[in-house]
């Protein structure tokens, strides 16, 4: 990762891209003034006006985000590991997990860090999870296994019991299902040399690659969530420290009180929590965990729903951080971000396929449509070529930013609202139990 | 390229029609599986340690952290 001379060319492509993108948008803008505007109702006009402007913050927030990335990605190349080695409690909570569960602890003693726990939690687990761990249980040299349980409590009280009976310095909180790259402990150990580091999120990656959903959650993955988190990793500021790898000082997870239970997304609850007291997190590109995607539809909207809803309730939680910026403008900014991602950019994408659905019916505004989604998707390509390059990630995930706008970034931005609506209005959920595969 | 445009702006048409449609259904989908379903019904099993001991459930104390360790920057 981040070898220099593999960027040139595709920076040159990155800039081709984004060359192209500006001219479609100029000729768009131009097209729009001359013809559509002043000649339809205020309603049509107001539209196009709000749908460019968005189209202009948009193009903003690429720029930034490819930026800030690279300027954090730069930040890192070449720089030695430092010797801080303090004792690690890798804590992996599993609530039904027997297919999986055997394949990540496999992958957590492969780690080469010197001096390190795996505390497995099984949540009251239904099947044989807790036997599978057991056949782990032990003295490894470098690692020991150790194995609990507790009544099916969920994941936040499974991560909190865990984090009181460790003995590390620093927690690694994974995922059942996670299985991660060597040197992810080592990579995240280092940024904690610094006293003041709180909390390191890691890289999260697709390892079932075997349908278009998968593919598609892959680009997502690289493009949408891991681009974000480097761009703000840049300002010690990422706002989700990602459930499948996070690190963090155990001293400072007690003092603030670990884990809630009374959102449906654990981990954003526990980030916006740190954040809200001011402490700095990083994000460690070489930090990589490798999860299991949802394989069908079904199981997709089911994960996102139960992200947005859990997003939003952990940012009703502390509605405070969004209206005070003159403690950390930094901080103000990308939690604003995290609403318009969660919440405003979704309603937005929604209503700009409707409304351009609505013109082309009855205007037969065909232009519109067209220049919208080849900006977007340009978009989609410059930003997919740029991750995948910093990441060495598989060029054939690129051509999928073809389909990822108009197709799956769609479907996801629906169950957004929807998910947004029911918050809003109060509907009960239920956790939502994704089926496991247990695949390589 | 005004027939290739015509193609173009059509599928697109189309798509976006069907995504929303499939993304609906669904949805709907999903919120009807779990109506059926119900809350899931949690296995009580005596929390044990490895070596067998019970372990209380974890409520740990609130309080707000002093600040000292926040990171520059």
């Amino acid at each position: 990762m981040g070898k220099k001379p593999r960027l040139y060319p595709i920076m040159f492509l990155t800039v081709v891209l984004l060359s192209l993108f500006a001219a479609i948008f100029i000729h768009a803008v131009t097209e729009v003034k001359g013809y559509y505007f002043g000649q339809r109702s205020i309603f049509i006009t107001l539209s196009i006006s709000m749908l460019m402007f968005f189209l202009f913050v948009l193009i903003l927030r690429y720029l930034f985000l490819l930026w800030f990335s690279f300027m954090q990605q730069l930040e890192f190349i070449g720089r030695p590991d430092d010797t801080y080695l303090p004792m690690v409690s890798v804590l992996v909570p599993a609530f039904n997990e027997e297919k999986v569960i055997g394949q990540s602890l496999l992958s957590l003693l492969k780690q080469d860090y010197p001096y390190f726990e795996i505390l497995v939690v099984d949540d009251g687990s239904s099947d044989r999870t807790y036997e599978e761990a057991c056949k782990f249980m032990g003295d490894y040299g470098a690692a020991k296994v150790r194995v609990i349980r507790q009544p099916n409590r969920g994941k936040a009280a499974a991560h909190n019991l865990a984090i009181s009976v460790a003995k590390g310095e620093l927690v690694l909180c994974v995922d059942a299902d996670s299985q991660l790259a060597p040197g992810t402990i080592t990579h995240m150990v280092r940024h904690f040399s610094n006293p003041g580091v709180a909390a390191v999120a890691g890289n999260v990656k697709v390892r079932n690659r075997v349908n278009l959903w998968t593919k598609l959650q892959a680009l997502e993955y690289i493009e949408g969530l891991n681009m974000v988190r480097q761009a703000q990793g840049f300002f010690r500021s990422v706002n989700i420290i990602p459930g499948p790898v996070g690190m963090f000082r155990r001293s400072i997870l007690l003092s603030v009180g670990g884990y809630e239970s009374d959102t449906f997304a654990e981990d954003a609850d526990l980030t916006l929590k740190l954040v809200s007291f001011g402490y700095g997190i990083r994000y460690e590109p070489r930090a990589i965990s490798y999860t299991e995607a949802p394989k069908r539809l079904l199981d997709l909207v089911k994960q996102r729903y139960r992200w947005t809803r859990g997003i939003l309730q952990s940012m009703k939680k502390r509605p405070e951080i969004l209206l005070q910026p003159w403690k950390s403008l930094t901080t103000f900014f990308i939690l604003w971000y995290m609403m318009f991602e969660a919440v405003l950019w979704p309603v937005m994408n929604i209503f700009a396929n409707v409304f351009l659905i609505g013109m082309n019916l009855a205007y037969g505004m065909v232009g519109l449509l067209i220049f919208w989604f080849l900006q977007l998707t340009l978009l989609d390509m410059v930003a997919a070529v740029h991750c995948i390059a910093v990441e060495e990630e598989d060029l054939k995930l690129v051509p999928l930013a073809l389909v990822y706008r108009l197709f799956f970034i769609l479907i996801v931005d629906v169950c957004k609202v929807l998910a947004t609506v029911e918050e809003v209005l109060g509907f009960k959920m239920s956790w939502g139990k994704l089926t496991r595969y247990g695949t390589e | 390229m005004q027939e290739f445009i015509d193609l173009l702006s059509k599928v697109i048409f189309f798509t976006i029609v069907a995504t929303i449609v499939l993304a609906v259904v669904t949805y709907a989908a999903y919120k009807v599986r779990n109506a059926r379903k119900g809350p899931t019904a949690a296995q009580r099993t005596p929390v044990l340690g490895e070596d067998g001991a019970f372990l209380e459930p974890v409520l740990f104390e609130k309080y707000t952290p002093d600040g000292s360790t926040k990171e520059e920057g």
